[in-house]
Order: structure tokens, then C-alpha cells, then sequence
């Protein structure tokens, strides 16, 4: 019996001479949503899986998402950008498509006019050559008269 | 009876002349050391927004300390589990990094407090893989992209654990 309180005496002393370790908690918490939100913006000239102007949509978490982009009659697809990138290339039969959503998003669509573009001076360029030819001429003719 | 007195008056003297000492005798000097107190502060419980690759955490404080002296420091060692789900078999693993007054940022899973003179401790620091100690600025959590996009619906839940004890340098 003496042996055994001993030994408890011997080791309650070394634990006291042990360094004493104290240790605190923080719990750290977090959810990951179950569906997300694609917030759509399309200009006029067209649609998106029929829907036109600002709108929302909701999608499930990791699901696949197929955007139909479908201009109107005269208009064609400008530039499709997805959250803040430009993916008109990877636009693909009118369709875009998101493999896997995994946070919300925003799709950007622009369409364009199909007609040829307008660039540069719209002036009449055959006038404004003939006045200057004229005007040359005239030129030409007043200097002659003022040396004879 | 004279005769008595005498011897004993002699002896009297004798021993007063002589020099007295105590071969034996044992002094024995006791001190208290005053055990070294303190207080650690830890981040208090909080949510990690969804997706988000660097969220700050308070860097742990020290109050209330006594008993300290230079070479007598506080040594924390941190620990963590990932964000777990119960029933999902996703995890988000996260690193836990410190950055000091440099802007190096480095993974960290101990710092320390040295003591000093005035039996107090310093700031919260952190070996910077050179054995060098630097102050900590900033304690955060770091996270991958991948990881928040793999990661199942549900609520996550990660401990931190900070274990401190006084060590002697």
C-alpha cells in the first residue's frame, strides 16, 4: 500500500514540475450556398433563353447552365462577357455554356445591327473634288488676267 | 567545595577562550520564484464569407502578465481542422499565415512572446524560417479558389486551436 501512495506522490509531483500548456478555441463557420444567382443584362436586338433587358436568374450549385442567345431579325451578337470576361469566342451555335456554376455570376450581352457600319466622312466627296478643281481653275484664270 | 569552584571557574574560562564551531551545522535558503501569469487573447468565434481567399483573423494579445524576465517566454502553437460538413464528404482546407511589418507572408503555427525586464512579454512573433523572430502585423486564413468552387452546399464548420505554456528559452 505504501508503495502505491508513493507512486501517486511521484507522479502528482512531476506533473506539477511539468510545464503547464493551457489551450483556447475559435470556431470558425461557413456555408456554401445550395444555388446561385446569374444576373443578366442583354441589350435590344435579341434575347437570352428568351428573356430581354436586366433580369435574374437562379441555378442549382455545380449545375450546367445553357445560355441560347438568340439575336432578332437584322441584329447579330456583339460580345457575350461572363463575370467581367469576354467569351463571345466560346460562343458556340448561339449557345453559351457554364459546365459547372460554382458562385453567383453575371452574363453580359450586346447586339449589334447586321448592316454595314458606317465609318468615316459621309460629305459627297465627287462635289467637294469638282469645287476644288473649279475653284483651282478659277484661280488659274485670275492670275493670268491680272499679267496680260 | 573550593576545589569544585575552581575547576569549574577553569573550565568556564577555558571554554570562553576557546573558539567555538559547528562542524555539522546546515543553513538552509529558501526563495519563491513567483509563478509566471497571464492572460492569451484569441480570436473570438466568426463566419468566413462564401469564396473568399483572405480573411484577416486578430492576432492573439497577452494581458495581465507577470513573473516574466528576458529568456522567460510565452510559445503558442496553433493548430486547425479544415471546414468539415457533417454528411458531406467535401472539405475546404485553409492555411493559416501571418505577415510581418516586411510584408513577407508566411504559414505560421507558432508564435511567441518574449519576455522582458520589466516582467512583461512583447508583441506576438513569428519565426521567419531563418530563425529570426519578426513582429506579427497580421494574422489571416488563406484559401485556394478550387476549393471554394468544389465544395458542396452546406454549413462548414473549422476549429482553430491555440496551446500556450511558458518555456525558457
Amino acid at each position: 500500500m505504501k508503495k502505491y501512495i508513493s507512486a501517486l506522490l511521484l507522479t502528482v509531483f512531476i506533473l506539477m514540475l511539468s510545464p503547464v500548456a493551457y489551450a483556447g478555441d475559435t470556431v470558425l463557420t461557413t456555408n456554401v450556398p445550395y444555388d446561385h444567382t446569374i444576373s443578366l443584362d442583354i441589350s435590344s436586338g435579341g434575347s437570352v433563353n428568351g428573356l430581354r433587358g436586366k433580369t435574374e436568374i437562379g441555378v442549382d450549385r455545380h449545375s450546367k447552365v445553357v445560355f441560347e442567345i438568340k439575336p432578332d431579325s437584322g441584329y447579330r451578337i456583339k460580345s457575350v462577357i461572363y463575370n467581367s470576361e469576354d467569351v463571345t469566342a466560346k460562343v458556340s451555335g448561339g449557345k453559351f455554356v457554364i459546365e459547372s456554376v460554382e458562385s453567383d455570376g453575371s452574363l453580359k450581352v450586346t447586339f449589334q445591327s447586321s448592316r454595314s457600319p458606317q465609318t468615316g466622312d459621309s460629305s459627297n466627296l465627287v462635289l467637294w473634288s469638282a469645287m476644288l478643281f473649279l475653284s483651282g481653275a478659277a484661280m488659274y484664270l485670275l492670275r493670268k488676267k491680272v499679267q496680260m | 567545595m573550593k576545589k569544585i569552584v575552581s575547576i569549574l571557574l577553569v573550565l568556564v574560562t577555558v571554554l570562553s577562550m576557546g573558539t567555538m564551531a559547528f562542524a555539522d551545522g546546515t543553513t538552509t535558503l529558501t526563495t519563491t520564484v513567483p509563478a509566471a501569469t497571464y492572460t492569451l487573447n484569441i480570436p473570438a468565434d466568426q463566419k468566413v464569407e462564401f469564396n473568399t481567399l483572405l480573411h484577416t483573423l486578430e492576432t492573439p494579445t497577452i494581458a495581465n502578465e507577470s513573473g516574466f524576465a528576458v529568456g522567460k517566454n510565452i510559445l503558442v502553437s496553433i493548430t486547425h481542422t479544415d471546414f468539415t460538413c457533417a454528411g458531406l464528404s467535401t472539405t475546404i482546407p485553409f492555411a493559416l499565415m501571418t505577415c510581418n511589418d516586411g510584408g513577407t507572408r508566411l504559414v505560421t503555427d507558432e508564435i511567441k512572446f518574449e519576455g522582458n525586464n520589466e516582467g512583461k512579454v512583447g508583441e506576438a512573433k513569428r519565426e521567419d524560417g531563418n530563425g529570426f523572430w519578426l513582429t506579427v502585423s497580421e494574422m489571416y486564413l488563406s484559401f485556394a479558389d478550387r476549393d471554394w468552387g468544389k465544395a458542396l452546399g452546406g454549413d462548414y464548420t473549422a476549429t482553430i486551436t491555440f496551446t500556450s505554456e511558458v518555456v525558457a528559452e
